[in-house]
């Protein structure tokens, strides 16, 4: 039994309810720091590493966390650990420290967090919380490292680091503030095409 | 003087909170469903972010910053937005009971707003005199009213359009977004 | 639940989750030191890779701001946080490391290192930080942009979009405009800097 639901939890998480391309949740980060993959690597392994540290904490305290106020705790610990992963950046990982800047800080806001806190953590057991932040970790990682490769390829012609287009050829406006709003809107289009094909 | 405006055009149009940082993009897009909607949501964005700014700042320079304590800021600032949301919230229930779509579903969803908690961040962290900061919270209030509202009444204009399946729903906000962020780029000019 | 037990809940909460940041912090703390004084280390051995020894120069900060206010640079768009003379094994000076903080125009600051001979030939620049870095930013980096400055001699650089024609002239990166203006302003202030280091020295220099 509870094998079928580790299963169901990662199932959910990459692909019926990705958080990026179908809930559209933590959408911020998403446009923002997606300029190369390897920083959408980094952002997703980031905002992973907090999810699942947040939904484990949640749900060992749920039968504590008081109703009316559930939100302010949840805020609480969202920052608690996003600080916490962000000492650790800036120790072992400055340059990916530095390449994300300010939103490794924002990931104590992404809603993200707080869809999962209060719709699976605060009501299961803590064991399968952790699939649930691992299934949607890694459904938000995959996007936004495609996201990431696919404005890192057409905006600088290279990919995690490698050149596969020649400078001058590339299409900057991939790697800018609009590029990442198109492109993004493309591959929600395209997860949707794929979804409405299936009966889910 | 003319600084101030200066910084005023730039964290408005310019430098756009949502268009051009990208702060607050899943705000803009969920409280884009309606006009009125959007119109509250920008007003408590823009009051909760210049409270918050005027005292998360004298907070981030005098007490965190003085003692090396910077990284608490994420933290401690989240903690100050929480409270003047708290404070607000009584007050709106208390002065305007009609309101409470604005105190019950906008204010508490505020403090997950990245808007507000990027530009409060930004302010402390590239170190912007208090005059500035101030100037910049409003303003940038003002950019992410300019987004959600212009976006509110997009959303309306094209509600009977026909939009390919794939793209209905977000990713065609999305897009109007991005030729809006491209838009924007135009007013580049004014400064 | 009552109100009190409600309280309690939300300021343990907070209590504890400072107290994990703090230890935290104290974990990290010597290794964040280690990085930013090897980043610096390495930077200085970048701009400057032929210096003995590095002693840091002293003089008016409000004089230097004056003059590269007079020559177009006030404060608020570039500063210089730091001059230090570059000595070679005999002490003497062979040129100064300029740090030097550039505001960009859409906001965020760039501070770096640059390095300029005695005859006022940059031997090249170091980028410290990138406050507010937009995507394709850290362009500036690349050896594609920064070598254009390499051993250049110059009174004033300026950037153009299309081709470099002349020897004082940059070619901006493409899709980082914003940050190239930022580093071309550090550049010419740190080339400032040296012109107002020679009078201010009034021949200490090169001695």
């Amino acid at each position: 039994m509870k094998k079928d639901t580790i299963f169901k939890r990662l199932y959910h998480g990459i692909l019926i309810e990705n958080p990026s391309v179908v809930l559209c949740l933590g959408l911020c980060p998403t446009l923002a720091v997606t300029t190369t993959a390897k920083n959408g690597l980094a952002m997703g392994i980031v905002t992973a590493a907090v999810l699942i540290l947040s939904e484990f904490v949640i749900s060992l305290l749920k039968r504590i966390i008081p109703k009316k106020d559930r939100m302010i705790v949840y805020v609480l610990i969202a920052a608690c650990w996003t600080t916490i992963v962000q000492l650790v950046l800036n120790a072992y990982f400055p340059d990916i420290s530095e390449s994300l800047g300010i939103f490794v800080a924002l990931t104590a806001v992404n809603g993200l967090i707080f869809g999962r806190a209060d719709g699976y953590a605060i009501e299961n057991n803590p064991f399968l919380s952790i699939f649930d932040g691992i299934g949607f970790g890694i459904g938000y990682t995959l996007i936004i490292t495609i996201l990431g490769a696919i404005r890192e390829i057409l905006g600088i012609g290279t990919i995690f680091g490698i050149r596969i287009i020649p400078d001058g050829y590339t299409l900057s406006i991939a790697a800018l503030a609009p590029g990442a709003f198109f492109l993004l809107a493309c591959l929600i289009a395209i997860a949707n095409k794929i979804k409405g094909g299936r009966r889910v | 003087m003319t600084k101030l405006i200066y910084v005023a055009i730039m964290s408005a149009f310019v430098n756009n909170v949502v268009l051009g940082q990208m702060f607050g993009v899943n705000a803009v897009i969920r409280g884009s469903e309606k006009i009125g909607y959007a119109l509250r949501l920008s007003l408590s964005v823009i009051v909760v972010t210049f409270l918050s700014s005027v005292v998360t700042w004298p907070v981030g320079e005098f007490l965190l910053n003085r003692f090396g304590l910077s990284f608490l800021q994420p933290m401690v600032f989240l903690i100050i937005e929480a409270v003047i949301v708290l404070v607000l919230v009584k007050l709106v229930k208390v002065k305007f009971p009609k309101r409470k779509q604005v105190y019950s579903q906008i204010l508490p969803l505020i403090v997950i707003n990245s808007a507000v908690l990027g530009v409060i961040l930004m302010n402390v962290q590239v170190g912007y005199s208090f005059l500035r900061s101030t100037v910049n919270s409003v303003c940038g209030g003002l950019g992410f009213a300019a987004a959600v509202i212009i976006l509110a009444g997009v959303r309306e204009r094209i509600r009977f359009n026909d939009v390919p399946k794939p793209f209905e729903g977000v990713p065609i906000l999305l897009v109007v977004s991005g030729l809006m962020a491209i838009a924007f780029y135009g007013f580049t000019g004014l400064v | 639940m009552t109100v009190m037990k409600r309280i309690l809940v939300v300021v343990i909460t907070a209590l504890v989750a400072f107290a994990l940041v703090i230890a935290a912090y104290f974990v990290t703390k010597d290794k964040v030191k280690e990085n930013e004084e090897k980043k610096i280390e390495q930077a200085f051995e970048a701009v400057y890779p032929d210096a003995a020894s590095f002693d840091e120069a002293n003089y008016r900060t409000d004089y230097l701001q004056r003059f590269l206010e007079e020559n177009g640079y006030p404060d608020d768009q570039v500063y210089v946080n730091k001059v230090t003379f570059a000595r070679n094994e005999v002490r003497d000076v062979q040129g100064i490391v300029v740090q030097v903080s550039s505001y960009k125009k859409y906001g965020g600051i760039i501070s770096m290192l640059v390095g300029v001979k005695n005859d006022g030939t940059v031997n090249g620049y170091s980028i410290l930080n990138i406050s507010d870095a937009k995507g394709l930013d850290f362009k500036v980096r690349d050896s594609e942009f920064a070598d254009q400055f390499k051993d250049k001699k110059a009174d004033r650089f300026t950037l153009v979009n299309y081709q470099a024609k002349l020897a004082n002239e940059i070619l901006s990166a493409n899709g980082a405009e914003d940050a190239s203006q930022a580093v071309l302003k550090g550049v010419n202030a740190a080339l400032l800097t040296n012109t107002f280091v020679d009078e201010y020295f009034g021949g200490v220099l090169g001695q």
